[in-house]
């Protein structure tokens, strides 16, 4: 059996127009007009128990509104949805026992007082018996090497401080799915590889099923295996990371700077000339031939300085947001 | 879930937001002195209204100025008991929590939002000093009349006072399901200030939904005529309709509220 | 050029009001609810006299409707304590224009929206009740109800101003805050009205300008003191403008000092 569930899933909102300036508020005291977003529109994936999946999108896209359909904040218009054995929107608490949700700008921490008061709260709100709760407590504190931050006050914490206990708040009563929302956002680039680290480590030992949305492309392409793509409510890939990358980088994208000035038509021989300035050029070569080209360059032109990359994850997520690809 | 087990979880969770809420009113101490001392200096006020009042008549609605200083004392008791438990709760924040989106994190956990909102935010603590000023007024009140008490029939009417008061807050919370109105507590508070007086200076139709509509009458005149023994049987019944009447309406809108949430987010 | 700044200050809270037109309506309606027991009230206190103080019961009934929609008016939400307190005072303090006026010009615009709002309203109370109410008919008396709102609005901003500076010495003063809400509800005639209080505590209110704000207002209306001691009275409230005005500039200028020298 599948751990998530999602089929032909749609959800719609109605809202009301906002007005504009003074004359369209004083409208609006009267009359409003309705107008119909379609969030989501017919998607449908599973997850198997364990997977750590990457969910991407731009903003707006509907990634939020499926976590919360997902987590039985929100129901949909149309389709089914199964998470951990239940369907979401009967909100049983034996559902609600199963799934956490850490959502990266909102705190389930009191602020005023130090974490481990939150985590007693949270161990009587969950249910877990005291055994679990102390063994499990100590494994995430090990895990993530806060064991001296526990009894300070939370908001005197760094913002990685605070994301760490915030993560072992939703991971205290084991929960067989967990929601990750922008959980690095803000962070500096330490705090974020030590989540890295932690979320990986977690999932492989727990088989915990992981969604994580994510601006953030490091974070996708260090944890997860598989990337779902929605834009505009709409799934635009579902299939695994390396695929994504096997599949849209097709090129190599070539830097090169030159001792002197090279003309754009000589460059242009080689491939596709993605930007040129005399003395700094960018070219964009197939791979299959894109080691012909880097011994033409090197032995024709002056070269200074050569460099070889790969499209970025971002740019082909972007491209496909793009419709292109 | 099984009733006991239900009640021994509530009852911890409870306890826990004592002790956590109680650290927290301690770190700012002085904002809750002084919250509660000028609640003291507001009662103060609304008892030198009433003896003014007294020093030109003899009766306000047939009641005594001893039978009002009870009345006073009363509604300052249900109202800081109120204040120290479920009115300053999840319920009053409930427009606070759907803009910052705090309500979707309190929905994802295995409680139950309305008994958990009895006891998230209180403040036993700093809030026992009006209480205790209001015992104060009571005694002080009950004294100076001629006439006998009721103590346990009074304590019995402020129970189901309270409850009714309750569910009462469950029903005026819910409208934020369908507009958020920052309002609804103002509402709240202006509503329950009509029952400071005698229930019986109102005539008529005011009367009649101030007994059964917003049950001021229920909540705050009838435990003070319970305690000098001139509760009508009649009276009591209608307090009990009302109390069942509150709370299937409670449960009722709460849950279609909550139904409505559900599906467009807000 | 300089009123310009000022009037565009104006016109956004003007906007805003509107905005947030179903919590200014709502809040109005609220505080109109009191006003059911009130009516009851003394109707109940009246029922064995035809005058108590100097008042008659219809003309008790139009001074809390009035008193009420007044004070529904002019409660505005002061920022400058807020401002104070976080800092954002810096932002201000580097603009060229004065504080003090810029904070007139948007409480003077929350309150003409409120008034606004609540003219309507207040109208069809008086037209629904008036065989319970006091109708004014002299129209100089609504001129001169002018007059005196008007001076009430600027006095209140005055002392609202000067309470709120109290942050530049004590964090959170919004404790004092409410010690003074008390003080001027007792002494602006809004609990009840100044003839029903022990003489001792009239003694003191005559020395608070708090009066001015409310009493004197309803008083001078419905023609409960002579044409004399009303134009007294606006003398009075001129006054008491003056040397709040004063004052306001002196604590801003020590306030300042202090902000200035803390940081926020």
């Amino acid at each position: 059996m599948n751990a998530i569930t999602i089929k032909n899933v749609s959800k719609t909102f109605t809202y009301h127009k906002k007005a504009e300036g003074l004359r369209g508020s004083v409208k609006a005291l009267f009359r409003r007009e309705k107008l119909k977003k379609e969030a989501v529109k017919d998607i449908s994936f599973s997850l198997k128990k364990g997977e750590f999946v990457g969910f991407v999108g731009p903003n707006g896209a509907g990634k939020t509104t499926t976590l919360k359909m997902l987590s039985g904040i929100l129901y949909p218009t149309l389709g089914e949805i199964s998470v951990a054995g239940f369907d979401p929107r009967k909100r049983q608490n034996e559902f609600k026992k199963r799934i956490s949700i850490v959502m990266g700008q909102k705190s389930q921490l009191w602020p005023i007082l130090p974490a481990i008061e939150t985590f007693r709260l949270l161990q009587k709100i969950y249910e877990v018996p005291e055994k679990d709760y102390q063994r499990r407590l100590k494994e995430l504190t090990d895990l993530f090497d806060v064991g001296d931050i526990l009894n300070t006050q939370v908001r005197k914490l760094s913002l990685g401080q605070r994301m760490k206990c915030e993560i072992i708040a939703s991971l205290l009563h084991n929960p067989d799915v967990l929601f990750l929302d922008e959980p690095t956002i803000g962070l500096d680039i330490i705090a974020q590889k030590k989540i890295r680290e932690f979320l990986k480590d977690y999932n492989q030992k727990s088989k915990t099923t992981i969604i994580l949305t994510s601006h953030n492309m490091d974070d996708v392409q260090n944890l997860c295996e598989r990337l779902i793509v929605i834009n505009e409510g709409i799934i635009g890939y579902d299939g695994s990371l390396a695929g994504i990358i096997e599949e849209y980088s097709k090129d190599k994208i070539i830097k090169v700077q030159f001792v002197q000035k090279v003309a754009k038509k000589d460059l242009q021989l080689l491939g596709n000339l993605v930007s040129w300035d005399g003395y700094e050029a960018e070219l964009s070569i197939p791979k299959e031939l894109s080691q012909e080209a880097i011994g033409r360059l090197i032995s024709k032109f002056p070269v200074k300085d050569i460099n070889i990359s790969s499209v970025t994850l971002e740019e082909i997520i972007t491209d496909i947001f793009n419709g292109k690809g | 879930m099984a009733l006991n087990i239900r009640l021994k979880k509530e009852f911890s969770l409870a306890i826990i937001h004592l002790k956590l809420n109680t650290m927290v009113r301690m770190e700012d101490k002085i904002t809750f002195l002084f919250m509660n001392v000028g609640i003291i200096i507001r009662i103060i006020l609304v008892v030198i209204f009433f003896q003014a009042i007294y020093t030109k008549v003899n009766v306000i609605g047939g009641w005594s100025y001893a039978e009002v200083l009870v009345l006073v004392g009363t509604w300052e008791l249900i109202n800081a008991i109120a204040w120290a438990t479920f009115f300053r709760g999840g319920f009053r924040r409930m427009p606070g929590f759907m803009r910052r989106g705090e309500l979707d994190s309190l929905l994802v956990r295995p409680v139950n939002l309305k008994t958990y909102f009895i006891y998230d935010n209180n403040d036993i603590l700093f809030g026992s000093l009006p209480i205790i000023f209001a015992v104060i007024l009571i005694m002080y009140g009950a004294s100076i009349s001629s006439m006998d008490i009721n103590l346990p029939y009074y304590l019995f009417i402020i129970l189901f006072a309270l409850i009714i008061q309750y569910f009462f807050v469950i029903i005026l919370s819910s409208i934020n399901f369908w507009t958020i109105v920052e309002q609804t507590m103002h509402l709240f508070i202006n509503t329950m200030r009509l029952g400071r007086y005698p229930i019986t200076i109102y005539k008529g139709i005011a009367r009649t939904a101030l007994t059964v509509l917003v049950p001021v009458a229920c909540i705050y005149s009838f435990p003070v005529q319970a305690l000098f023994g001139k509760l009508k049987i009649t009276d009591l019944g209608i307090m009990f309709g009302v109390l069942i009447c509150f709370y299937l309406l409670s449960n009722y809108i709460w849950n279609i509220g909550l139904r409505r949430y559900e599906s467009t987010g807000y | 050029m300089l009123l310009a700044k000022y009037f565009i200050a104006f016109k956004n809270v003007l906007q805003s009001e509107i905005e947030f037109r179903a919590n200014t309506l709502i809040r109005f309606f609220i505080s109109l609810i009191t006003l059911v027991s009130i009516f009851y009230l003394w109707n109940d206190v009246f029922s064995a006299r035809a005058e108590i103080a100097g008042y008659t019961k219809e003309q008790i009934i139009t001074y809390y409707i009035l008193i009420t929609f007044i004070l529904a008016s002019v409660i505005t939400f002061s920022p400058v304590a807020d401002n104070i307190r976080n800092g954002e005072l810096s932002m201000y303090i580097t603009r060229p224009i004065s504080y003090i006026w810029y904070q007139y010009w948007l409480a003077l615009a929350q309150r003409f929206m409120r008034v606004l709002i609540g003219l309507p309203i207040l109208i069809i109370i008086f037209i629904i009740f008036r065989e319970h109410v006091y109708i004014v008919t002299n129209p100089l008396s609504y001129l001169i109800l002018l007059v005196t709102v008007f001076s009430a609005m600027n006095l209140l901003f005055f002392i609202d101003i000067l309470i709120n500076f109290l942050e530049f010495w004590f964090t959170n003063s919004w404790g004092m805050n409410m010690v003074f809400d008390y003080i001027s509800s007792i002494f602006s005639g809004a609990l009840i009205p100044l003839a029903f209080l022990p003489s001792w505590l009239i003694t003191i209110g005559n020395f608070l300008p708090y009066q001015y704000t409310g009493a004197f207002l309803i008083d001078a209306f419905i023609g409960r003191i002579s044409f004399d001691q009303t134009l007294l009275g606006i003398l009075i409230q001129f006054v008491w403008m003056i040397i709040l005005y004063i004052m306001s500039r002196i604590v801003w200028h020590l306030g300042l000092k202090r902000y200035e020298a803390y940081g926020s």
